[in-house]
């Protein structure tokens, strides 16, 4: 089983700590950023598709990465965006207009800060 | 046979490998759908002006770097495609262009983040120690001198924010007590204030609203009912932001809608064009959101504030307010849409619908939450604006039908139906609540300590020389301009108490024909970042650059001020105010 976890930063490390457990499991990951923590802790050696998940790029990833399920661990403090008034709610919107166009199964793991 | 649809930009751009080339044919041969999609996208790009030499190098840097080498026709040829190794599925799917990448982290080192505080909080203190060292200014007390260095230190740290607004706001009291204006019981009295009740449970309806996808529902079916035309579209839009703003908080209804907007924008193959129409969505949703607010107490911090200080001179009620919030907002907001669908230059005339239909059919049908949550912000809203009339006729306690306890009750009723529970509105922005407690903090103190007066001294004849037009312009100019680098709610907290206390002291003037245009302009920051929270999403957001921003945003504020003016100006010339 292919999963995509997107999101390689604090709740995102912790989600794919997890799924390595099962070797069964193929773990995909994608993050805006070159060095998130799952990288820093050596959980991953780098992350499989440097992308910001919004639904401009979805389609992207899911073409690069072909996954049977997204786990949306994209927490809103691993999306440094800034401290902007109503940032937290814009990332709550972000995560289920994903959860809503997505035609492969999306699972959201993280919410705010973890 | 290919039961999918093939992607139009990329078998028109040659970007394909030959098996997907070939496999898109064969789907061509059968789907008139699909062959009409790629002659349009041949109509605009024409044969031998498929993009410059830079664009074509870059597409095959960016193709390089995908593993998925295909070139455009002669001169170029092309090179077979070989799927990367760590994805080796069978059911390869079309390629399609590189999208548009929007709401990209923002990267800052710890000693940059800790030289720009520093650098900030320094610049803040400076300015408040430099206003401590002058003497004390002709008619000002020693208190009111004080008083004006907290001032001084608030404005700025909420123009600089060395840290995020609500920690600024929660130093306010902290200045106050430790330069002597106030104790501590009076720096913080404000904070309990109903206003400020009213905004924060006009914040929990906002999460109801989003929990449930009520606003997501209906700006689907606005899309939908705006039959695809960019300008429908975006009135629709508009609309939604505008209508949901004037109830809940405007800032967490723009932010519900900007990934609606990325939705819809991704029905455009074309990054560059769907860049341009997300731009104007965007910036459509947020002067929506803003405009909106204008309408209701409740629908901005400064709303809250100014009404706060006019609570406190005469009877003031959330009607009282919708007298002139209403028809400012109806007279400006098609202005905003006509001007903003003219000014951005938009290359999608025509969006396909279908996703949204699409869409909307997924959703299902509206669930039980969300026409609780309907009707419940509708008897809110029957009861917000007619309770000072049917609270007397009932007998009823007072202040038991008055705007923020109707609030209250709403979202109360909201939790005990298991709607929204504990969880849901303890991650709403509380922010605000501490703003505006620290906002109407920072006017007592001013008026308590007599800064008010000194200031309405200096203002006085400024306004009063020139004829009231030219006076009602220049202050609607200055608060629309000034809120564009200060808080909107500051603006009103210092403002507005220096206004009443002109009204007070000169009875050529009356308190609501000065607080309300000068408190209504705030909504016109447009042009910054740091205007108001809806701009500084969509400036975190990355869509819209600093440049549009300002641009579009300056012709839009110097436009509507000059409405707003003129509307206060008629309105007193009525004798109406």
């Amino acid at each position: 089983m292919r999963i995509l976890v997107v999101g390689a930063g604090r709740a995102g490390a912790r989600v794919i700590e997890q799924l390595q457990k099962n070797p069964e499991i193929t773990v995909i990951t994608a993050d805006p950023r070159e060095e998130p923590q799952a990288v820093q802790e050596g959980i991953i050696p780098k992350v499989d598709i440097q992308e910001v998940f919004t639904p401009l790029t979805l389609e992207f990833i899911l073409k690069e990465a072909r996954p049977d399920m997204i786990l949306l661990a994209m927490a809103t403090e691993d999306m440094a965006l800034g401290q902007a008034p109503g940032i937290d709610v814009l990332a709550d919107a972000l995560r289920e207009e994903m959860a809503a166009i997505s035609e492969i199964p999306l699972i959201v793991v993280a919410r705010g800060g973890l | 046979m290919s039961q999918e649809h093939i992607v139009a930009t990329a078998y028109a751009s040659g970007e394909m490998s030959p098996e997907e080339r070939r496999r898109a044919e064969q789907h061509l041969s059968h789907c008139p759908e699909c062959r009409r999609a790629v002659e349009a996208v041949r109509k605009e790009q024409p044969q031998g002006q498929r993009g410059t030499a830079s664009d074509i190098l870059l597409q095959f840097a960016v193709n390089i770097l995908r593993g998925s080498l295909s070139i455009l026709t002669p001169p170029l040829k092309e090179i077979p495609y070989e799927p990367k190794p760590a994805f080796p599925f069978p059911d390869t799917k079309l390629l399609s262009l590189e999208p548009l990448r929007v709401l990209q982290p923002r990267v800052a080192s710890g000693a940059r983040q800790l030289f720009r505080f520093l650098g900030r909080f320094g610049l803040v203190l400076l300015l408040t120690i430099g206003v401590l060292l002058l003497p004390t200014p002709q008619g000002l007390s020693s208190e009111g001198h004080r008083a004006l260095a907290v001032f001084v230190f608030t404005g700025s740290l909420l123009a600089l924010e060395p840290v995020s607004l609500p920690i600024a706001a929660l130093m306010v009291p902290v200045a106050q007590v430790a330069l002597g204006v106030a104790t501590t019981p009076q720096a913080f009295e404000t904070f309990s204030r109903p206003v400020v009740f009213l905004i924060l449970a006009s914040l929990f309806l906002a999460e109801a609203l989003r929990k449930h996808g009520l606003t997501r529902r209906l700006a689907l079916a606005t899309i939908v009912a705006s039959g695809g035309g960019t300008k429908l579209l975006l009135l629709g839009l508009m609309g939604i932001a505008a209508g949901f703003s004037m109830w809940v908080e405007n800032t967490a209804t723009a932010a519900v809608l900007i990934p609606v907007a990325l939705t819809i924008s991704k029905q455009v193959p074309d990054p560059k064009k769907a860049r341009g129409f997300l731009v104007l969505l965007v910036l459509g949703i947020a002067y929506g959101a803003s405009l909106g607010g204008m309408t209701t107490i409740m629908g901005a911090a400064s709303n809250a504030v100014a009404s706060g200080f006019l609570a406190q001179i005469r009877p003031w009620s959330f009607v009282d307010w919708m007298i002139f919030g209403l028809p400012a907002f109806l007279l400006i907001f098609p202005l905003t849409w006509w001007v903003l669908s003219k000014m951005v230059p938009v290359a999608v005339k025509q969006l396909d619908l279908d996703p949204a239909r699409k869409q909307i059919e997924k959703i299902g049908p509206m669930s039980r939450a969300e026409r609780e949550i309907l009707l419940t912000m509708a008897v809110a809203a029957f009861f917000w604006v007619s309770g000072s009339f049917i609270e007397p006729a009932l007998g009823l306690p007072a202040t038991l039908l008055s705007a923020a306890m109707v609030a209250v009750i709403a979202v109360a009723y909201l939790a005990i139906r298991n709607i929204i529970d504990w969880e849901d509105v303890k991650g709403v922005s509380w922010g605000i609540f501490l703003i505006i407690g620290a906002g109407l903090s920072l006017g007592e103190t001013l008026s308590r300590t007599g800064a008010t007066d000194w200031f309405a001294s200096l203002i006085t004849p400024l306004v009063k020389g020139p004829p009231l037009f030219l006076s009602l312009l220049l202050m609607v100019f200055l608060s629309a301009l000034l809120t564009n680098i200060m808080n909107n709610t500051t603006i009103a907290a210092v403002f507005v108490p220096i206004l009443i206390s002109m009204a007070e002291t000169d009875p050529a003037f009356n308190a609501v024909q000065l607080v309300l245009p000068v408190t209504l302009a705030t909504t016109f920051g447009y042009s910054l970042p740091s205007a108001s929270g809806r701009m500084a999403l969509i400036a975190a957001s990355g869509i819209v650059d600093r440049g549009e921003m300002m641009r579009y945003g300056l012709v839009l504020t110097v436009l509507s001020s000059a409405v707003l003016g003129i509307f206060f100006y008629i309105l007193v010339l009525l004798n109406l105010i």
